[in-house]
């Protein structure tokens, strides 16, 4: 599944690139972003959950800290990179990386500022790129 | 191993405001330029490459590692001794005896291996030989005459003793086996005549 970025978390990841400290979890973030563009709609377990609070069909990739199905992430921060799938007229349709944080301080309360952001950034880019459509939480 | 994390990029939506259309217009290659950032570093790249094989490894179903063997669910199911419908609803389950799971990868012509992992600990290959001989019953209790191939506790191949070698030849005379499981038992008999030399 393609991959687009909303400008401002193409900044917000670069800024993890720049830093020697930080080059691990971009690394991290990085692998989370190419299995959803490898497995798109059929990505399923622990690097991914839907976002019941937005109104888009919104989903977040998950960088946890370790667990016994996730050992590779030996330490904090907890990101999250919010992301929407949109549909396209005549070609597939593509995920749109809106948003990325940390909520290990924050916890779920990260998510009640951050995904009225996303669907912002979300409406600004579906605005700006006309062949794209979102497309609404699905019921589950 | 673990890392101190001391100061985070913060993704402020007042950067927003601040966009050019400058911005907009190259957002289009954002994926393939921090690729290129992974590509640059080896640290990254590394971390990388962990991250999305752990990944990767997650989301092999039972399913896609039969479809990669190119095998249907008719030849499983006959070198199981199940129903198709069986098989079929085998890789819907998200839980099963470990014993069904190591005989659909023997199967499918691979070999199950368990490995544990802890943080600080190498991940190291879970033995459960102790427990081996009870995980071993067939799963399919109705298995059709000379069609059940047993897993044995080597794993290695679907027959390695004696008896299911002769086995493995009543499958190659039975003009009702399939080609797929002719030649699995094909190979099980020249194994098995190759352990008799040593």
């Amino acid at each position: 599944m393609e991959i687009q970025y909303h400008p401002a978390a193409e900044m917000w990841l670069a800024e993890f690139a720049s830093d020697e400290e930080l080059i691990d979890v971009f690394g991290e973030i990085m692998a989370l972003i190419t299995a959803l563009e490898r497995y798109g709609r059929s990505l399923e377990g622990e690097e991914t959950s839907p976002i019941v609070s937005s109104r888009f069909d919104m989903h977040e990739l998950r960088r946890t800290p370790p667990s016994e199905t996730l050992p590779y992430a030996d330490s904090p921060p907890v990101i999250r990179v919010l992301y929407a799938f949109c549909q396209r007229q005549t070609a597939d349709p593509v995920a749109v990386i809106l948003l990325g944080g940390d909520k290990a301080d924050l916890g779920e309360d990260w998510y009640l500022s951050n995904v009225p952001v996303s669907e912002r950034r979300l409406e600004e880019f579906v605005r700006r790129n006309n062949e794209l459509k979102p497309l609404g939480r699905r019921s589950t | 191993m673990a890392t101190t994390i001391k100061r985070l990029p913060v993704d402020d939506e007042r950067i927003d405001d601040q966009l050019t259309d400058e911005d907009w217009e190259r957002a289009s290659g954002a994926h393939d330029r921090l690729m290129a950032f992974v590509q640059a570093s080896p640290r990254a790249k590394a971390r990388f490459d962990s991250v999305l094989s752990e990944i990767d490894q997650r989301q092999a179903t039972l399913r896609k590692v039969r479809e990669a063997r190119a095998l249907t669910q008719a030849t499983i199911a006959e070198l199981l001794g199940m129903d198709q419908s069986e098989v079929s609803r085998l890789e819907h389950r998200s839980d099963m005896l470990l014993s069904t799971l190591r005989r659909f990868i023997g199967a499918a012509g691979g070999e199950l291996r368990l490995v544990v992992s802890f943080p600080n600990m190498a991940p190291a290959e879970l033995r459960l030989d102790r427990v081996e001989s009870k995980l071993s019953a067939p799963i399919a209790k109705q298995s059709r005459e000379g069609h059940q191939i047993h897993m044995r506790k080597e794993g290695y191949s679907m027959t390695t003793s004696k008896k299911d070698a002769s086995k493995a030849g009543k499958l190659l005379a039975n003009p009702k086996t399939s080609k797929t499981v002719k030649s699995v038992a094909a190979s099980d008999l020249a194994q098995t005549k190759s352990r008799k030399k040593k």
